[in-house]
């Protein structure tokens, strides 16, 4: 930015210097004469004469100005005029151009130094000319037969592939060893051509042996058949239908496979009654499902139809299995009809200690009183009747005004309604004042001041309950409002709602275990009560972490062995590293016992004994590490085929660089590292102790000086 | 080299002294250009166009004066580019992050590299800050490069040891079971570290469990069994603890809302350390899988509460990185009344003795100096002593060693007295001149 910056303040002061060189603004019709009498040889340098006006002409000279008109008009731009246009506009252009080209060294790349893997093919082995591989995936899989002439498999899951490989010269005998441990041996087809066909059910790597010399590592991935998925779109996983709500769930299911699916089905299940008289009635429904790979199916559960009542609940799941006899199933959903008579009853309120005071209605008593009232209707005046729905809602009011305290809502102080009390206007003002409330300041006050919602109260619960508050209070403004323009039948499912929310608010933290036969001993009555602890011992317990290191440690340990083995030889000047040290291998007789950690703990002067480090840019050679490190490393190789055989993918390459390596060959460790890093986890970290070292008593002395 | 250097991070103030002064240059030029007496003007056009540009050029040296020291402007004679200074943690810990620190000269992308591959990178033009939580346990080296899309503008090596973590020994005291007690000592326990806990399951009756130590008696406390201990974890403190914090025990007290304590945090009591806690529920951050905030919360208030372990030796050296032919001391801190001796070990096996002389002033550290002929890993120890590990880097691998922290700044505008001398000449000259006093 500050380089484009520069080159604009040199380019306006270059600006400036050339108009004052080259004012444009002294350029007028005379200059542009002159110009053209001195260059153009057809003008007869009369072009003067164009500018005095026609009048002032004599004869000759207007004949002239004639003359000198058609050629002008007839005039093409001057040469040198042009040429410098087309210099400057070119500079001009060039200049843009040059201006937006991408600077170089302005410009830093984003980009990490990434090492590309180049794209491998695998060269075939020396003494193999060809090799045909025919995978034939399973029938029910639908998909052709297809051929490779490569090595590295990716083959389904039950495939019969069927090697083809064509010799350099005939060979004595040629051997396939699958994860190293299963043997295979081809027929022989031909002189220089063998067979072998094997159905493949496991993944992991495989080579070829000719004669002595064992192939590349080469993968075997299997890619099995999933089972199918399922998604339930609607509805969700727990619903509850209301009174006076339709009675119809829709049901939509998403069933995918990857081959094809052969049967979808919902099994659902009524449960009737509580308790232990519960009764539970099982159905199925089946889909009409031909095969394909995906469907979005849909069913309409008529609640009514299966003979369910208030309060039953029904539990549903979805299952599909796939043509290759894998079943998929969903979790549990449930869908409740909210039982009525169950919210009317009083379980579960008496333990409450709140005792309500009496003119407080609660949610229950108006939706007694609002039936009641529905089933006299037709006893009663309209008048009587509205007054009396009026009465109700009030009462609803009160109520929601008295739980809406919690959420700092204004709480009022007036008085109730009251059955068939007179109440004009709807705040609740106290017009029955004595002669000693004079006096008091609060209580004029409140005749006249309109209290507004009190902040305080309103951090009392915490968001998720106050959410639920003010549901409930919803539905009883609702409830209220019809009960207030005498519509009670209408305000009842408002009623009922409100007060299944307000249930689940109170009795959401309580906990219903099932009662389980428990077997416990039988009491010693005259042991009972008395509180004597003789013979009861102290429990003693003893736990011993396993000795040894664990399978992560061995791998950290690793890496840091490969990476102090592989450095590039830097030692220039100086360095006192012998080259050419002889490889060693890792031997099988190595123990295994716990190998002495390299590092700060290690007592006396544990240097690195051994051949000395070939230090060859970039490879490994396993010169220069100890018995123990071999080990270490003997059992890294073990998990990495153990990874391999699993995740071919991953690993494999790695694998064989180790395997490589234990053969002395040199290697570029890099790889390997990798590999392990990805196995291991996240290191976690550990209390410490932390070391103080030791100063001759110096920092007690001061402490003693300062404490005295 | 140092302009090439101040062209490219010029910012909106250079631009701003720039662009005043061409301003000025072209309203000067102007008038000269216009004045009647035409005598002199090549010379006087010269005069005000080299008066401008030294007093830009004094304006843009007092920018760079005010910006942080540059090593730029220092009296080194071969160009300082590429990572200026970086540093990072002799030693740590398994589980432990690695932080490299540093500044760099110019802008390009830092990236350490090991095990590898890449480790951590971040875009930087001065300071940058990298780190990792390493994968290895032992010794590794690293490398530290400043690259610019494709070119490696500098690279440094940096040797990483990671130790296993010293294991505390834990007394769990506790006056009801609990599932944090529980949850703790099961941890620690899994880790390899030594806990004793006692908790009390009755009236007089406690619940004892050793893991990896052997079993003690802990019916009584006392100052001989306090001492095999490095941090206790209680619930209620008697004298015998307090008594034995001020000779170095670690404790954390867990209070609840019932007791009198309230919680404080980590104070120093005579030798040893007192952490108060509130009684939490951290054991359920385990039962939600979160095992790795657990173990950082865990890990990190055992390690400040518990006591110090003290050791006999402790090795450390001068300068921070040592290169091949360069000296190099080495220190040690040893009490006792003997002379040590050093025994200095390469990769290779060669083994070589350093011998210490006692600081003037305090008994206790010993000094040696030393010629490293190899890169690499090396250790040293004294005879029956630990060995320590420590890195020497190979001949002139790095040009900003990072012992020299920052440059050397140029103390004043040295070089701008040149300026300022050429701006004094051409503005008496101008004065002259137009004063006519001698032309």
């Amino acid at each position: 930015m500050s380089l484009f910056g520069w080159s604009w303040w040199i380019g306006f002061v270059v600006f400036g210097f050339s108009l004052s060189i080259f004012p444009f603004w002294e350029i007028t019709l005379v200059t542009v004469v002159r110009y053209l009498d001195q260059h153009v040889l057809a003008l007869e340098e009369s072009c003067g004469l164009l500018l005095r006006p026609v009048e002032e002409l004599r004869l000759l000279e207007r004949l002239q100005a004639e003359r000198t008109e058609n050629a002008l008009s007839a005039l093409r731009l001057p040469d040198p005029v042009w040429l410098k246009l087309v210099l400057t506009a070119g500079i001009f252009i060039g200049a843009i151009t040059f201006s937006f080209l991408p600077w170089r060294h302005a410009a830093v790349s984003s980009e990490t130094p990434v090492v590309r893997p180049a794209a491998v093919t695998i060269p075939l082995m020396p003494g193999i000319s060809t090799v045909s591989i025919r995978i034939n995936p399973p029938a029910y899989t639908g998909r052709a037969i297809r051929e490779q002439s490569e090595f590295s498999l990716r083959v389904e899951e039950g495939a019969i592939v069927n090697w083809e490989i064509t010799t350099q010269g005939q060979v004595d005998s040629l051997v396939f060893f699958f994860n190293d441990t299963l043997v295979r041996r081809p027929i022989r087809a031909g002189k220089e051509v063998w067979r072998l066909t094997m159905p493949v059910r496991w993944a992991g790597f495989y080579q070829v042996k000719l004669d002595n010399k064992m192939s590349d590592l080469y993968k075997l991935e299997l890619l099995k058949d999933q089972p199918p998925k399922i998604t339930i779109l609607t509805p969700h996983a727990y619903t509850v239908i209301d009174y006076g709500e339709s009675t119809r769930v829709s049901l939509g299911v998403r069933i995918q496979d990857d081959y094809g699916i052969d049967s979808a089905a919902v099994a659902a299940t009524v449960s009737s009654g509580k308790g232990e008289a519960v009764k539970f009635k099982q159905q199925e429904f089946r889909w009409d499902v031909r095969g394909g790979r995906s469907y979005t199916l849909s069913k309409t559960l008529d609640l009514t139809a299966l003979g369910m009542k208030p309060g039953d609940e029904l539990y549903f799941y979805c299952k599909a299995r796939d043509n290759h006899g894998q079943e998929a199933r969903t979790d549990m959903y449930i869908v409740a009809l909210a039982d009525t008579a169950q919210l009317m009853s009083l379980d579960g309120m008496t333990m409450s200690t709140d005792v309500k005071p009496e003119y407080f209605r609660s949610e229950r008593q108006i939706i007694i009183d609002a039936e009641q009232l529905l089933r006299r209707k037709d006893t009663i005046t309209v008048k009587d009747f509205n007054e009396r729905s009026n009465d109700l809602g009030l009462d609803q009011k009160l109520l929601r005004l008295r739980y809406g305290k919690f959420l700092g809502e204004e709480a009022e102080e007036g008085e109730p309604g009251g059955e068939g009390g007179a109440s004009e206007g709807e705040d609740g003002r106290a017009h029955g004042g004595s002669a000693g409330d004079v006096g008091d300041a609060k209580k004029i006050l409140d005749a006249f001041t309109d209290k507004h919602d009190n902040a305080e109260d309103a951090t009392y619960f915490e968001p998720a309950i106050k959410q639920q508050l003010k549901a409930t209070l919803t539905e009883m403004w609702n409830a209220e409002l019809r009960l207030r323009t005498g519509k009670p039948q209408e305000a009842l499912p408002f009623a009922y709602k409100a007060l299944r929310l307000l249930k689940d608010l109170q009795q959401q933290s309580r906990a219903f275990v099932a009662k389980t036969g428990v077997k416990v001993t039988p009491l010693n009555p005259a042991r009972r009560l008395t509180g004597e602890l003789k013979g009861i011992d102290a429990p003693m317990q003893r736990v011993e972490k396993a000795g040894g290191l664990s399978e992560d440690e061995v791998l950290r340990m690793a890496l840091a062995i490969l990476d102090r083995a592989a450095r590039p030889g830097e030692a220039a000047a100086g360095a006192g590293a012998p080259g050419g040290g002889a490889g060693g291998t890792i031997t099988a007789s190595g123990k295994a016992a716990e190998p002495a950690v390299e590092t700060n703990r290690a007592t006396g002067g544990n240097g690195m004994a051994g051949a000395p480090v070939n230090r060859s840019a970039g490879q490994l050679i396993l010169g220069g590490t100890t018995d123990a490190e071999r080990v270490l490393l003997k059992q890294t190789m073990r998990r990495l085929g153990q990874e391999a055989a699993q995740h071919p993918a991953q690993y494999l390459d790695a694998y064989q660089d180790m395997r490589q390596l234990a053969e002395g060959k040199k290697v570029d460790a890099a790889r390997i590292e990798r590999a392990i890093r990805n196995l291991l986890p996240a290191a976690e970290p550990l209390p410490v102790l932390n070391k103080k070292a030791a100063d001759d008593g110096l920092s007690k002395l001061y402490f003693k000086h300062v404490h005295s | 080299m140092g302009y090439r250097n101040f062209i490219l991070n010029m910012s909106i103030h250079n631009d701003i002294v720039l662009g005043l002064c061409g301003l000025l240059l072209c309203f000067l030029v102007w008038k000269e250009v216009r004045r009647v007496r035409r005598a002199w003007l090549p010379a006087r056009l010269l005069a005000t166009v080299l008066a401008t540009g030294s007093l830009a050029g004094l304006g843009l040296s007092w920018l760079e004066g005010t910006r942080p020291p540059v090593a730029a402007l220092s009296k080194e004679k071969e160009k300082a580019a590429g990572i200026l200074s970086v540093d990072w943690p002799r030693e740590i810990m398994e589980g432990q992050r690695l932080r490299v620190q540093g500044r760099v000269m110019e802008m390009g992308r830092v990236v350490l590299m090991g095990l590898g591959g890449v480790l951590d990178s971040a875009k930087t033009d001065s300071l940058f800050e990298l780190s990792t939580v390493p994968a290895h346990r032992g010794r590794a080296v690293y490398r530290l490069a400043l690259v610019n899309g494709n070119d490696t503008i500098d690279k440094m090596d940096i040797p990483v040891l990671v130790d296993t973590a010293p294991r505390l020994r834990v007394l769990v005291l506790a006056s009801a079971p609990g599932p944090e007690n529980t949850f703790l000592i099961s941890w620690l326990a899994q880790k390899g570290y030594g806990v004793a806990s006692r908790v009390a399951v009755s009236r007089g009756r406690y619940a004892n469990s050793f893991a990896n130590m052997a079993e003690r008696s802990l019916s009584e406390l006392t100052i001989p069994l306090l001492s095999a201990f490095d941090l206790v974890i209680t619930d209620s403190m008697p004298a015998i603890l307090q008594q034995a914090t001020e000779k170095g025990l670690g404790v954390i007290i867990r209070v609840d809302s019932a007791s009198q304590r309230q919680p404080a945090g980590l104070s120093l009591h005579g030798m040893g350390r007192q952490l108060v806690l509130f009684q939490d529920t951290s054991f359920s951050w385990v039962l939600s899988g979160r095992q790795s905030d657990y173990s950082e919360y865990w890990a990190g208030l055992l390690q400040r509460a518990a006591g110090r372990q003290p050791v006999d030796e402790k090795w450390s050296w001068s300068p921070r990185c040592p290169s091949v032919g360069e000296p190099m001391v080495l220190i040690l801190q040893k009490a006792g009344a003997q002379i040590p001796q050093g025994f200095v070990e390469t990769a290779d096996g060669l083994q070589t003795s350093c011998y210490l002389a006692e600081d003037m002033t305090l008994p206790f550290i010993w000094r040696g100096s030393y010629w490293p002929r190899a890169s690499g890993w090396h250790t040293v120890h004294t005879s029956g002593g630990d060995t320590t590990w420590w890195y020497v880097w190979p001949q002139k691998s790095h040009r900003a060693v990072a012992s020299k922290v920052g440059g050397m700044r140029e103390a004043g505008m040295g070089g701008s007295v040149w300026l300022f001398a050429v701006f004094l000449l051409s503005v008496i000259f101008l004065w002259i001149e137009k004063s006519r006093l001698v032309i």
